[in-house]
């Protein structure tokens, strides 16, 4: 599904380069839940970033389910971002002026589906993420897990076939830590790749595969016994 | 501390240069051309107050009645006499006549055409405050044949000024200069180059003038002992009327009449639709420009509050750390409040230097001659203090008042306060900039349409390639110049030519007596003296009848007439061979006494602002001072330096001064003209002040709602959909704006065409495109920042956040 070949990223300020990803070279099949660990600074959330399309490689070639992204222009990525990949992240990332039934439409929105349809969709993934009743509050007025169960909700909602999460539990309790991993070892379950960020072994232990980077380097990449989970 | 604030000022305007320089210059800019507003305006409104007695000073003006009513700005010779000789409450008076026309000066040789030259009596002086540097104001004007000249004329004639006693030659007589005033401000009601006593006037003159209170020709002004109730003394103008006019109208067998009305002369420049006036100022003109300077300081203010309230949410970090230090609620207050005061000072002195640097400019536009020192009348001094304590109070009241109370805790863990309440201040306050900015857009077209109309309606002649040229006044220079006039005959480049002036600024008008139902009736008709080939020159169409002819000796009595006149008359579709006279005598007698010979289409011989008119056309082959001239299609220049070629050859003394009739015809509105320039202008510095604001706010708007940007675009919303969301807030107060701006601008048009006879008719365009263009800007501003997003990486956003 994800081909990285030769992935290099640099950052440049007026006098400062900084290598975040080095001649990496990855591939993630369809169905496979992916922890990238590493030390901060490691290229971690580049690397996500450029797996989610929201960021260009300086060389190499990245293919998406056998779709050349390299060459793509911002429109082409940004319709093919919207249509396949789903986003989690650390600090929630919700919009405070909308509800939460606005908040998980919204990426429905921008796939141009009908009212009726995402009426229907956003009904039934708040149900599935059991915060239906609290469809018309904002994003203030919930608590953090809450807001991650938002924020699952939005991601899974338009039913990519990726769902990026970036430190997902970072803001989190133990409690409603281990309910969003939950989530995503069944939204996996059920046929979607998830590729996540964390710092936390614990949390990396739900995936099937880790793979760690060093100073944008790929370090290893092992598979996890199923007994693990 | 006061110290320390004014450098975290500083580092404050500095980290934020591009806001700092919205800030400060916008409303500088704003500040500048109302300053620029209220001195044009307090000009208009300080006319004449530089006589002292201003306040004891009245016009006497009169109502003719002759078969219809007419109001006139002059009086007839004896009133004012009259009325000192009557009522001991006057003190004095003075009277102007004959200045509106040019004067042709001979000094050394050299003549010189001057204007507002003014004949007047002795007691001028007495009444008026003229700074008199040279000569005796008791004595200057006693003499007959004496002038007093104001420096700028004894300048341009003599090239100095201690000109008394020197002599020149003017119509037929010699002047001597017996003084030499000050040049009075150019806000005088009466302008003035030089005043001749009224004792020049031959003695036969002063005769007939005296006995008949009919002959009304005299600017006349008088001076009380105090302020009077203009009311009561309008009763003893009516006492005057009966004791004076009415018998003496019964005694001659007129059966005209007289009302006289009195204004005092703080009024009088306000005082318009007067026939024989001097020209005139609007209230309504005062009034939109007063709405102007407000707009345009409103629209200033606005982008000035709005821009430190959308600044806030920066500063309530600091806020919050400067209270968990230990600040307090007060010293919080005192440093917005003294920021927000220091800037507005800034933006104050900046924009009175821009006033300074662009004043020349605006004289040049309005016509105007106000200076920067000006502002220090009280009213305008006043104004600007006024505007610095409210803009400067209202700028810093919200972050001295609101934010200093919030908990620092509150502040540090980011969560905003009071945002809802600012936020609807702001929208507000964009709605409102754009109501002014569109109000003024709509202004400035519909007034357009107007002008253009005016300047393009068929006026029922051709007023292209038309020149006019006075003529020598004097015999001897006449007969000189008359092989030139003969010559023009055979000049290939000269299509016609008439020895008639062309009607520039109306006509004159003459008492006839015309045909009305089997009977002679009296009439003042607007008449002009032509010869046979001004029809031909002005291109009026012959609809009935024949032109004057030379070869019929009976035409020396004939007349044209115009279409109104017809239809006034009475006479529809039969108007030839009706009896017209002039030259009034008893008994349905008269010295002219003919037949209409012509029927002419009607034509716009005065401005637009007035209905056509009944106008008779008499016959004077020998024709008069005026030389009207339509150029053969060609090199105009070439024709034109021809003739002051070999015009100056016969005549070297005399100016060739010739004007173009169309040229002419817009002085009959320069005040609309002049009036439109500096509207136009002004509503593209609202326009761009408004933009500047947008501009910014936008920014502004984006910074605070980039996280919100950065999530739509991961989630794969476009540019386009994007810029909807940042923009649609504002289309939507654009649209607000619109509504209630247009019907506003609809509205106020109307009452201000109702000044012309002749209206343009409404053009939705001209509101339409103020509305595409208010959108269009503001698209520009939109396009411009979601070009700037569109760039930016989305996860940058929401880090950034």
């Amino acid at each position: 599904m994800i081909e990285l070949q030769n992935i290099t990223k640099k950052y440049r300020t007026s006098d400062i380069e900084t290598t975040a990803l080095n001649d990496l070279s990855l591939t993630i099949n369809e169905g496979e839940f992916v922890s990238i660990m590493g030390t901060s600074g490691c290229g971690k959330s580049t690397l996500l970033n450029i797996i989610g399309m929201l960021d260009k490689p300086n060389n190499g070639e990245y293919k998406f389910n056998e779709t050349n992204v390299t060459g793509l222009s911002e429109a082409e990525r940004t319709a093919l971002r919207k249509s396949s990949i789903g986003f989690i992240f650390q600090n929630f990332n919700l919009i405070d002026e909308l509800s939460v039934f606005d908040n998980v439409a919204l990426p429905l929105q921008y796939l141009n589906i009908s009212k009726a349809e995402r009426k229907a969709k956003v009904e039934a993934v708040l149900e599935k993420m059991g915060i239906a009743h609290r469809a018309k509050h904002y994003p203030s007025q919930l608590s953090g897990g809450q807001q991650q169960r938002v924020a699952v909700s939005r991601a899974v909602v338009t039913e990519p076939k990726l769902v990026l999460a970036d430190e997902p539990t970072g803001n989190l309790d133990s409690h409603f830590g281990k309910e969003v991993l939950d989530i995503l070892c069944s939204l996996n379950e059920s046929g979607t790749t998830i590729v996540m960020v964390t710092h936390s072994k614990n949390d990396a232990k739900y995936s099937k595969r880790i793979i760690e980077l060093y100073d944008g380097k790929l370090l290893q990449s092992s598979d996890l016994e199923p007994s693990i989970l | 501390m006061l110290l320390n604030n004014l450098k975290i000022l500083w580092k404050n305007l500095k980290n934020n240069k591009v806001y700092t320089f919205i800030n400060i210059f916008g409303l500088a800019v704003g500040i500048s051309a109302s300053t620029l507003i209220a001195l044009y305006i307090h000009d208009e409104l300080s006319y004449d107050s530089h006589h002292e007695k201003n306040d004891r000073i009245y016009r006497l003006t009169t109502t003719l009645d002759m078969n219809g009513e007419m109001d006139v700005a002059v009086t007839n010779y004896a009133l004012a006499p009259t009325l000192l000789k009557d009522y001991p409450e006057v003190k004095s008076y003075a009277r102007f006549f004959g200045g509106q026309q040019e004067n042709e000066i001979e000094v050394n040789n050299e003549i010189f055409n001057i204007d507002n030259l003014w004949i007047t009596d002795s007691t001028v002086f007495e009444v008026f405050t003229y700074d008199m540097i040279i000569g005796d104001p008791t004595t200057a004007l006693a003499a007959p044949n004496s002038i007093v000249l104001t420096e700028q004329l004894a300048e341009r004639l003599f090239g100095r000024t201690d000109v008394v006693g020197e002599e020149f030659r003017t119509n037929n007589s010699i002047l001597s200069v017996t003084g030499v005033i000050a040049n009075p401000p150019s806000n005088s009601e009466i302008p003035i180059n030089g005043l001749i006593s009224i004792s020049t006037l031959p003695q036969g003159f002063h005769q007939t003038f005296n006995q008949d209170w009919f002959r009304i020709a005299f600017h006349s002004y008088i001076l009380t002992n105090k302020p009077i109730d203009t009311k009561d003394f309008a009763k003893k103008l009516d006492e005057v009327n009966e004791k004076y006019v009415l018998p003496w109208g019964e005694a001659n067998g007129t059966t005209a009449s007289h009302d006289y009305h009195i204004t005092p002369l703080k009024e009088v420049h306000f005082d318009h639709g007067l026939e024989y006036d001097l020209p005139k100022g609007r209230m309504s003109n005062i009034y939109i420009f007063a709405v102007l300077a407000i707009f345009l300081l409103l629209i200033a203010s606005f982008n000035f509050i709005n821009l430190t309230l959308a600044q806030q949410s920066k500063r309530s970090k600091e806020v919050g750390i400067r209270k968990t230090l230990g600040a307090t609620r007060k010293s919080l207050i005192v440093q917005f409040l003294m920021e927000s005061f220091v800037i507005t000072f800034v933006s104050i002195i900046l924009g009175l230097a821009l006033t300074e640097l662009f004043i020349d400019q605006f004289n040049d536009l309005s016509a105007k001659n106000v200076a920067i020192l000006d502002i220090l009348e009280p009213g305008i001094l006043f104004s600007l203090i006024g505007i610095f304590i409210l803009i400067g109070g209202v700028a810093g009241a919200y972050p001295a008042f609101v934010l200093s109370s919030a908990h620092p805790v509150t502040i540090l863990a980011g969560q905003k306060s009071g945002n809802g309440r600012v936020g609807i201040l702001r929208k507000s306050l964009i709605m409102l900039q754009f109501l002014f900015s569109l109000f003024m857009i709509a202004g400035t077209s519909l007034i357009g349409d107007q002008m253009n109309y005016i300047q393009e309606k068929n006026l029922g002649f051709d007023r292209e390639n038309l020149i006019s040229l006075n003529l020598p006044s004097d015999t001897t220079a006449r007969k000189i110049i008359a092989p030139w006039i003969e010559e023009l005959k055979g000049n290939p480049k000269i299509a016609s030519f008439s020895r008639s002036a062309l009607p520039t600024g109306g006509p004159g008008e003459l008492m006839f007596r015309v045909e009305m139902d089997g009977q002679l009736t009296e009439k003042t008709v607007k008449t002009t003296f032509v010869d046979e080939h001004f029809i031909e020159v002005l291109n009026l169409k012959m609809l009935q009848g024949r032109n004057f002819s030379p070869e019929i000796p009976t035409d020396a009595v004939a007349f044209i007439v115009n279409e109104t006149a017809a239809k006034q008359f009475g006479w529809g579709n039969e108007p030839l061979d009706k009896r017209v006279q002039w030259g009034l005598l008893d008994n349905n007698q008269a010295q002219n006494d003919g037949k209409v010979i012509g029927l002419i289409n009607d034509f716009h011989f005065m401005s637009l602002h007035n209905p056509l008119e009944p106008l008779i056309l008499c016959y004077n082959p020998a024709g008069g001072n005026g030389l009207s001239i339509r150029l053969a299609a060609g090199d105009y220049s070439k024709t034109l330096d021809a003739l002051e070629s070999s015009w100056s050859k016969l005549l070297p003394s005399h100016d060739f001064n010739y004007s173009f009739f169309d040229e002419d015809l817009e002085t009959n509105y320069a005040e609309e003209i002049q009036m439109y320039r500096v509207f136009s202008y002004f509503a593209i510095v609202s326009i761009l002040l408004a933009c500047l604001g947008l501009f910014s706010l936008l920014s502004y708007s984006i910074q605070s709602r980039t996280k919100e940007i950065g999530i739509r675009k991961v989630l794969g919303a476009s540019t386009r959909q994007i810029s909807w969301i940042i923009a649609k807030d504002f289309f939507m107060l654009l649209g607000v704006a619109f509504i209630i701006s247009t019907p506003i601008a609809y509205y106020l048009w109307l009452r201000w065409l109702e000044d012309y006879a002749y209206q343009s008719p409404l053009n939705i365009g001209s509101l339409v495109i103020s509305l595409l263009l208010g959108i269009g800007l503001s698209l520009l501003a939109v396009a411009y920042h979601s070009w700037r997003i569109s760039r930016q990486n989305p996860i940058d956003s929401i880090r950034e956040e």
